[in-house]
Order: structure tokens, then sequence, then C-alpha cells
């Protein structure tokens, strides 16, 4: 046990109850941030707290329920302003002068206005509609529509779409997983996603981190991304998958490159990015050779000729002050989807600053986003796909009614893996067999189960899409789309009331 | 005709099920010449110890007999055997046709003919049979001073059965260690201290030179080193040889019968399974006597496979023992003193004298051809595996000496085949 | 017959199929009732090996030609009608030959029953709904019952 002076106080209290502790072990065993040892002489258990982050690894595996881990109160003087966490952080970069890194998504205090909008229900004037007795259709197609459909009949008067549709991906539900590449994750964990939207006819994203060979058997479900810093990128990559996207920003860390430590990348990793083992992979802030709207444009049509025009290309950004006009921008530039990610959305390691404090709410950039596309007369040029601390189907039918066709989950998908968001993923040393490469921890997420779990979290979402459309009598999840009439504000003010384009809840 | 089985201890047993195996119908019968159902024979120790009850000394289930088609006659012995007309004689002069014959008549205490004399004294008896069992136990409760001469198995088990019963006990052994056969120098130390801790009287390197008689009793013993003990009774435990008293001239025989690897004898249709044979040793290499439990019990499967039509060879006995005294325990396997046999043997130890533990590997050539282990029994039927299929040592060194031998020190093909088996282990036999 | 088959690449070491062994075992069946207050703390019958990386349990294989059954001296050991190896208490004399004999190594000494010598072994909880405890308390399948073809 390192026993050195700092200012820093614990976060977590292992509290263990004596009496139900069997010394099995398995806690000691199972953390990889040894918080518990074992003292044989006294035949005990005892907790580091100091150590533990508090991610329940041993509560969940703990045989007889023996632990249990409580956040440490402030033990200085608390003040409003000078919170723990804040008071934490400074006695930190006193000790070490660096930038804060953090994983996931911001916990800042920032209003969650899916938590003050309602939806609608049908009450006598129009009869509500019984999912599991009537046909309820969530599916969604993601890509360009044309602005009109020419149709016509053959000598046997059978019709025939005459215009050429663009590539468009099916989604059985309007659910994909977000970009989380392998490196920032375990190949376990891309397996899991991977295996339950193939099943689920749903789509996962590589994020930049290149395809697994292991992988490749699920490209009908993929989304390929390329990113800045092109990891893994070459054309039977690009063919591969059912989608390409070019990754310009993400929600946790707006204008913010990424940064694979050289210890994580091992040999899987090496192979699947075309990188040298164990060197650092650095993704630049921005993308070398876009600077332009017409620069992405350019980027975009590249890869549509590489894959012959056969996949959807997609456009990711991080949802900032300007993201309607920049959205505009990538769909005018050809893009047949935008994806925004808020500031809520997760990562596998930001600087803290960065996360916490920059970009705007995935509610209102949805809002603006599609208020935008539609004014221009271009939304239908363009899937919108939102994205960032998306938490349950309520939040994913409001996204979907503010103007979203589909949304991503990333922190959601991996708690359903075991993450207990402790934010540690930048550690490396993931519990849970998530956010880790050591090859003891990653055994310990079985994709079999991954698999099963995150499809159980898919179907369970369906089903109360499902519910609700019925509930407000729409049978078809198109028709809610940008529908704004459905959903109401409580406790929402001006000006955001109109930045939503929403009523308050009694008008 | 029937399957005819003579003997009645675990390898005929075994050889029923053998038999049941591939054969569902055609009728055994077993000649027993103990009035017995087959009975665990060294738990005579533990029945008078007082740790088991008779009737839970049987083998198996009353019902086993007739659910198996298996008439068993009790108390009658075997006399000849005709392999001409396939019949064997019986005791009580009647005559029974074999279809198959199987002779697992086992061992039969060994006694020197200066001895003889005295077994029929009511407190002298040998330590094998049901009725040495019954008659130690009607004299129990007048006895203090008991002799036991041998020091080997037999009267190690003797000598523990004694002492829990309270009783002072002395063994009188003629090579100049308890257990020659099975432990080497250096461990029958751990039971030499074993035996002197429960106040075994022990005699290294002596034995009787005479008895005194008194009133049908044997009363006083003589030693050849000239000590003189007071007993109230004697144990001869000096050893077993294989009864083949009353076999065909037929068959072939050294000191056991001859039996090939399907425990055929030389006579068709005689087959031959257990203490009687001397069957093939795989570390040996070579047909020798091997009287182990856990041999009759294979030979007998395997016979029995075989007289019912199978075609199952035997890979060979393992020799191994597992024996204790009290709180020391000694799991043997292969050959113990291997120097008698090879020049190239290299010896492996570990030894804790504080803890009472010690380990030995023997190997010659790479190969383990055999291992003691004191107190330290843990997982350690896994060495069975290094015998047989002769894997190599220096590979698994550590493995083999460390106290917590198991299969993480295999290679990952190997121990995943080999835990995940769903056959499991065919030690005993060859397809 | 359905067997327990073991996935080294799935077991993450924590023991706790050991644990629901010797719960399963218990007279309470429970989990700090059995440990802490029954006259004999149970042994699991299943062991978990580990070195580095490399971890994964392992147990009884109830061989079709079991040695520890040729091994018992007293009939405690015996094979059902199904095919499982089983053991009868009453009837073992604690001799230890089938611990000597098993080449899996499956068999161990019930360590912390004082008043005899006795053994355990993996009975696949014979009687237990549901299968074997083992197979339920594992968090990530390492541990799977089920019929395998040869
Ligand atoms: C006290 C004691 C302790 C032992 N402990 C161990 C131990 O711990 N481990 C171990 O491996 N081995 C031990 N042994 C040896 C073990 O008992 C024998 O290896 C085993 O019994 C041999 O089995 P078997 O079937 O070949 O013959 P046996 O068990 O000897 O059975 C043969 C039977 O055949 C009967 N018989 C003989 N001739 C005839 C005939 N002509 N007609 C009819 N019936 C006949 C005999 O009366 C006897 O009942 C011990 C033996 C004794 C006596
Ligand atoms: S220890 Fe018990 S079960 Fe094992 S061989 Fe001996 S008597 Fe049989
Ligand atoms: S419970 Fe499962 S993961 Fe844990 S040690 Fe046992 S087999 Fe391995």
């Amino acid at each position: 046990m390192k026993f050195t002076f700092s200012l820093k106080p614990e976060n977590f209290i292992i509290e263990r109850d004596d009496e139900r502790c069997i010394r099995c072990g398995a806690c000691v065993q199972q953390c990889a941030y040894n918080a518990h040892y074992y003292l044989e002489e006294k035949d005990k258990v005892l907790g580091i707290n100091h150590n533990c982050v508090g991610d329940g690894r041993c509560v969940a595996i703990c045989p007889t329920n023996a632990i249990r881990i409580k956040q440490a109160e402030n033990p200085y003087r608390p003040n409003y302003n000078w919170t723990k966490e804040r008071m934490m952080d400074l006695y930190e970069q006193a000790e070490n002068g660096t930038v804060l890194l953090v994983g996931m998504g911001a916990p800042t205090p920032h209003p969650v206005y899916w938590d003050k909008i309602v939806l609608n229900a049908s009450q006598v004037t129009n009869p509500s509609i019984d999912p599991l007795r009537e046909p309820m259709e969530v599916k969604t197609f993601l890509g360009s529509k044309p602005d009109k459909i020419e149709v016509v009949f053959d000598k046997n008067h059978k019709p025939e779409i005459k215009t050429r549709i663009t590539p468009q991906l099916e989604l059985e539900v309007p659910i994909m997983f977000a970009a989380m590449s392998f490196g920032a994750i375990s190949l376990n964990a891309c397996k899991s996603l991977a295996k339950a939207a193939s099943e689920m006819g749903t789509f996962w994203n590589t994020g930049e981190g290149g395809l697994h060979k292991d992988l490749y058997k699920y490209g009908k479900n993929t989304i390929v991304q390329v990113a800045s810093g092109r990891f893994g990128v070459h054309v039977d990559y690009l063919k591969a998958g059912a989608a390409v996207e070019i990754k310009i920003g993400q929600g946790a860390k707006p204008g913010i490159g990424g940064h694979l430590p050289g210890e994580k990348v091992n040999h899987e990793i090496s192979v699947t990015r075309a990188m040298p083992e164990g060197s650092d992979a650095i993704s630049p802030a921005p993308h070398h050779d876009i600077y332009s709207i017409e620069d992405l444009r350019q980027l975009i049509y590249s890869i549509k000729e590489a894959t012959d025009y056969e996949k959807p290309v997609f456009v990711k950004i991080s949802a900032v002050h300007n993201v309607a006009a920049i959205a505009s921008g990538i769909v005018r530039a050809g893009a047949d989807a935008v994806v925004i990610d808020g500031i809520r959305g997760g990562t596998g390691a930001a600087p803290k600053i960065i996360r916490d404090n920059v970009g705007i709410p995935i509610e209102l950039a949805i809002a603006v986003v599609d208020e935008r596309l539609r004014k221009e007369g271009i939304r239908n040029h363009a899937s919108l796909i939102a994205a960032g601390g998306f938490r349950n189907s309520a939040d994913v039918i409001k996204a979907i009614a503010l103007g979203a066709d589909a949304v991503y989950i990333g922190t959601a998908a991996l708690m359903t893996l075991g993450c207990h968001v402790c934010g540690m993923c930048y550690k490396g040393i993931c519990n849970w067999g998530i956010a880790t490469q050591r090859d003891d921890l990653t055994k310990r997420l079985n994709p079999e189960i991954g698999a099963e779990r995150a499809k159980n979290l898919l179907k369970g979402w369906k089903h109360e899409i499902q519910e609700m459309l019925g509930a407000m009598g729409i049978n078809s999840i198109g028709s809610l789309r940008g529908n704004r009439l459905n959903l109401r504000a409580v406790d929402i003010h001006e000006p955001y009331l109109s930045i939503l384009g929403i009523k308050p809840a009694g008008a | 005709m029937s399957y005819v089985i003579i003997g009645n201890g675990p390898a005929a047993i075994a050889a029923c099920e053998g038999i049941r195996k591939y054969d569902k119908d055609r009728e055994i019968i077993i000649i027993s010449k103990e009035d017995q159902y087959a009975y665990g024979r060294p738990l005579i120790t533990y029945q008078i110890a007082g740790i088991v009850k008779k009737e839970d000394m049987y083998l198996r289930r009353p019902e086993f007999y007739k659910e198996n088609n298996i008439k068993v006659l009790l108390g009658k012995e075997a006399i000849s055997i005709d392999s001409k007309s396939k019949t064997v004689k019986i005791s009580d002069g009647s005559s029974i046709g074999y279809h198959k014959l199987l002779i697992a008549s086992g061992g039969t205490p060994f006694v020197p003919p200066t001895y003889k004399e005295y077994l029929t004294k009511e407190n002298v008896m040998t330590f094998i049979k049901w009725a040495d069992m019954e008659k130690l136990e009607s004299i129990i409760d007048t006895i203090e001073n008991v002799l036991i001469i041998g020091g080997g198995l037999i009267g190690i088990k003797a000598a523990e059965a004694l002492v829990m019963r309270g009783k002072n006990v002395y063994i009188a052994e003629l090579s100049k260690r308890v257990l020659p056969t099975v432990i080497d120098d250096y461990g029958s130390y751990y039971f030499h201290k074993e035996l002197e801790k429960n106040n075994v009287g022990l005699f290294l390197e002596d034995t009787v030179d005479s008895f005194k008689i008194k009133k049908n009793r044997v009363e006083k013993a003589v030693l050849k080193s000239g000590n003189t003990i007071n007993i109230d009774a004697v144990i001869i435990a000096i050893g077993v040889k294989p009864e083949i008293s009353f076999i065909d001239k037929e068959i072939k025989t050294n000191v056991g019968i001859i039996v090939d690897d399907m425990m055929k004898t030389s006579v068709s249709d005689i087959y031959a399974a257990g203490d009687v044979t001397e069957c093939y040793d795989i570390v040996y290499g070579s047909k020798r006597l091997g009287p182990i439990w856990v041999s009759a019990s294979e030979q007998g499967r395997i016979a029995g496979y075989n007289m019912a039509g199978a075609n199952i060879t035997y890979r060979g006995r393992l020799l191994m023992n597992s024996i204790s005294f009290m709180k020391t325990n000694l799991t043997s396997y292969g050959i113990i003193n291997p120097e008698l046999e090879y020049t190239n043997v290299e010896v492996f130890e570990y030894k804790r004298d504080d803890l009472d533990i010690y380990r030995r590997i023997n190997v010659v050539n790479n190969r383990v051809v055999g291992a003691v282990f004191i107190n330290s029994i843990y997982r350690k039927g896994i060495i069975t595996r290094f015998m047989i299929e002769g894997l190599p040592f220096d590979k698994y060194k550590e493995l083999l000496l460390s106290p917590n031998i198991g299969f993480i020190n295999f290679e990952k093909e190997y121990r995943v085949k080999e835990i995940n088996s769903i056959t499991g282990y065919k030690k005993a036999r060859i397809v | 017959m359905k067997k327990l088959y073991f996935r080294e690449e799935w077991c993450v070491g924590c023991g706790r199929c050991e644990v629901a062994c010797a719960i399963e075992h218990s007279e309470s069946k429970h989990p700090v009732i059995s440990y802490f207050f029954e006259k004999v703390r149970q042994t699991p019958r299943i062991i978990v090996e580990r070195k580095g990386n490399i971890s994964f349990a392992n147990t009884c294989r109830h061989c079709e030609e079991p040695d520890c059954v040729n091994a018992c001296i007293s009939g405690a050991l015996y094979k059902d009608l199904s095919g499982k190896i089983l053991y009868d208490p009453a009837k073992c004399v604690g001799c230890y030959s089938c611990i000597m004999a098993c080449p899996y190594g499956a068999i161990m000494k019930d360590l912390n029953r004082k008043e005899r010598k006795q053994i355990v072994k993996c009975d696949l909880c014979n009687k237990r709904e549901g299968g074997p405890a083992c197979v339920e308390a594992c968090p990530n399948r390492a541990i799977v019952f089920e019929e395998r073809g040869e």
C-alpha cells in the first residue's frame, strides 16, 4: 500500500459487513484498482478507500452482498462555490500540473430538457392504438430522400419507381449504437454490440478504430467511421460497412482530437488500425484535408466514388453554437445524414474542462437543425441522427418528435454490458472488461452475454416506443418525426421554448 | 450355460458389471468360499475400529444381485476346474458347467509353516477375511496387548484398528522399516514417528522365534532379538499369495495366473482377474503380481466386457496405494525404490519435516516411474497421467513437486481437452 | 448425459462457482449461515485454477470408466443409472483411494469434517432444480451444463 501525503481525500468509502464476508476473495481478485486486500494473519478482507473508483464490480461479484460503496462526503469545509469536486480537481492539478482527463459524458448540471418535455396521449376525440393488436411501424430509413418520386406503369399496369433512390439504411428500430472504437473499448464490447445490432436489424459504429477481422461478418449492420487519424481506413474497410461516417467532432470534446496511448495499442489494435504496435494513436483535432464545406464535399464524394455510390455517407459533428448553419452546409456538401452529438455525449477520454464546458445540449441542437433544414427546403436531402446522453425510450421518442430520424446510444449501450459509469475509461483498466485492453479484464465480457443484454435493451425500448406511439394514436414513427405538437414543455422558458419550437404545457 | 465366477471380491463384482454392459441376459453364478456377499475387504480395519458398521461393509445393495440376474453360492468352494468339459467342481459335490469362467479367487494369506499350527489357537488369526474379523471381534474385549507379525499394509491397518480400540500394539517386522513395498526409506520415517506417537512397540529386523501357550491361547512371544513380550492376541500379517490351489493344470501360472491384455488365461473361455493374476504393469513394462484393489476392479471389469463378447484390452496396471495410519497418510505410485531396477534414476524430493510433508518423484529417462506423497494428497491423482501417458517430466517438474498440482501448468490444448472430456479418462482400457 | 464444460476464455477467476458449490452442499443453503454457523463448513467440489491471465474451473468428469469407483474400497462411490458418479458418505471410511486414483484430481478431502475422514466430490447438484449451482453463479457463462456428443 502506498503511503503518501495527499490533500485529496477519498472519493468512496468501502463498507464491508464483516458478518457477511465469507473471505472468498472474489473482491480482491476482481478489483483492478486494488481496492481490496486480504490480511491472512487476521483472516480479514480489508478495503483501501483511496483506490476505489466506485465502479461496483465488487458489489456485483460478492456472493453474499457484503459490500457497500458509499460516496464520501466532503471532509473539508463545505462551500457552495467550492464543491468537493472542484476542490479535488484543484488539488489534483496542484499535485500534477496536468490537464484533467475523464471518461464518459458530462455529468454537469446543465438542464436536461428531456425531463422538462412531456408527451401527448389520445383521449376521446381520437382513438389510441393498442400496439399488441394493431400494426405499429417503427421501421426507419436513413439516407437522402428524393424531392419527388416518379412512378410509371408497365404494360401490365404494374407500378415502377423511376426515380433513382440513393442508398438507404433500413432500421428495424430507430436506435443505433454510437461510434466507440476498438481501442477505446475492447474487442469483446465491439463484438457484443455488433452481434446485438445485427440480430435486432439496426447498426453499430466502428468509431475511428478500424474494423477488426472478426467483425467483418457483421458488415451489413456496421457503420464504418473515417476520422481525422484515418486509422484502419482502406477500401475494403469502406466497402465492408453498410454506411460510412465522416467524423468531424464528438460531443464530449468538440474541437479536440483523440489520443490512444501506446500501451493500449496491442497487436490486434495495431493490425486493425494499420499502425505500429505500442505507438500512440493520435487523431488530430481537425481533418487536415478539410478546412471548408467544399473540402468536406470532396471527401464525401471520394468516399462515395470509392464505394460505387452504394453506401450512404454520414457526417458527424458536435453540437456547437452554429450547429444549424454547419448542418446545412453538410447537407449541401452531399451527406446522406447529419449526426449531431450533444454536450452530454460520452467519450473514452477527454479533457474534463472541455467535456464539461464546450458544446450545447442535444435537444436544442435537434430543434434548430431540423428547423433550419426545413426552412431551406433540404430537410429531405439528409437524415438527422442525434446522439449524446440518451437514457431511455422517452428521450428517444422526444428526439424524434423534435425532428431527429434516429438516435445513437453509447453510454446506455455500454451499461447493458456492465458499465457503471464510473468515468475511469481513460485509465484503461475497466473492471468490466469494456474500456480496457488488458487480457485478464477483457475476458470478463463474454460477448454472448453482452449481445443478449444489449439486444434486450433495444427490444424493451422498441416496445415502449410502440406503446407511446399507440397512446398518441399514431401508428407509424414516421408520422411523429418533427411533429412537435405532440410535445409540451414544463418549466421551460423563453427563449428556449421558441428554439425548441414547442408550446408550454397547458397551452 | 452361465457365466461362472470363482471368488466374490471386487474383481468378481466388477466383472458382473462388465458382463452386464454387453450382455443383459445370461445368468451369472458366483461361487464364494466366504459366506458373505461381496464386502470391502479393507473395511475390516474400520469395522474393528468402530468407524463402519457391518451392514455398511457390503459393496453393493442386496438388490444388486437380483437386478442383474446373479446367483451367489455362498459358503461354497470351487475345488477343481475341468476345461475339457467346461465344468467347475464345487465343495458340495456338485458341478457347474460354464459358458465363460472367471477366476477371481484373490489372495490367500501367506502363513509360514512354523506359525500354521498356532492359527488354531483362539487368539491367533490372520487379518484378511470376514471370519478373521469375527474371530478378533469375539475376543476384542478380553485382550490388551496384541502382537502383529508383519509391518506391511495389512499389518499397519490391523495396528490402526487396534490402536483405535485402545489396545497396546506391537509390530514385529523383518525388514529395517515398515511398509517396505510401498514406501521408500525416508518416507517410512514418518510412519515410524506416527507409530511411536501412538505407543506402538516396533521391533524392526525382528520376528517371532517362539510362542508360549497356555490354555489354547498364546500368552508370550519370544522374539529373535531375545525380547519377550506378554501378549493377549497375535495377528499374522506377513503377506498374501495368489489362491490358485484349485485351478486346472492347463492354465499357465507363475506365482499367479498369467493373463493377457484381455484378461484371458492360456486356456480358452477361462479368464482371470484381481489379486490372483500376474498381469501387465504399465510402469514396469512386464507382467507381475500387484495385489491392489483398484486393479482388481479394473481387471474384473475388462474381463467381464470380454467374456460378454466385447473386444477391449487392458492398458495395464498402475501400482498405487493409499494408506493411512492415524494422522499420517501415504499415497504412492509405481516403482517406489527404482534404484533396485534401474541405474539412471533421478530422485526429486520436497521435505518439510516440521509439517510432516514429504513428496518424492522417481524419474528414469525423463519419465516419471514412481512417486511418494506423505500428507500431501491434494489432487495427486493427476500424476497417474504421467505414468500412463509417459508425459515428459522436465516440462512439468515444478507442477509435480508443488502442493497445488493442477491443470493450469499443462499446455492449453491438453488441459482444455482434458477438463472438458466428454467420456472422462479411460485409464484402464483401450478399445 | 449432461455434463459441466468449462470455457477458460470466459472465466474471470472470481471463484463464485466455488462459493455456490459450498453453499449448495450446506445444510442451510444460506451463504452466510453455511459459512459461519454450520457444524461443518463445506469444501467446494469445484476448483478454480489461476495463473497470470489464465483461469478456469474444473471438476469431476463423471467418467464412463470411473477410476474412483474402481478404487473405492467401500462401495461409497458408485455410478447411478443416469451415469453420474455419486457418493454415499455413510459408507465412506476415508481411505482416500479415490483421491489417489482420480486422474482429474477432482476428489477432495472433506477438509472441515473433523469427527470422521470423508471426501467430497461433484454430484452435478443431483437433486437441485435448475441444474448445477456453479453454472448459475458464474457471471460470465464460463461453465455450461449441456449434452455433448462424442
Ligand atoms: C486388511 C486389508 C486391507 C487392504 N487394504 C487395501 C487398500 O487400502 N488398498 C488396496 O488397493 N488394496 C487393499 N487390500 C487388498 C485388496 O483387498 C485386494 O487387492 C482385493 O481384495 C483383491 O480383490 P480380488 O477380487 O482379486 O480378491 P479378493 O478380494 O481376495 O476376493 C477373492 C474371494 O475369493 C474367494 N475364494 C478364493 N478361492 C476360492 C474358491 N476356490 N472358491 C470360491 N471362492 C474362493 C475368497 O474367499 C475371497 O472371498 C487390502 C487387503 C486387506 C486384507
Ligand atoms: S475415501 Fe471413501 S469414497 Fe473414497 S475410496 Fe475410500 S471409502 Fe471410497
Ligand atoms: S464463477 Fe465463472 S468466472 Fe468465476 S471463477 Fe468460476 S468459472 Fe470462473
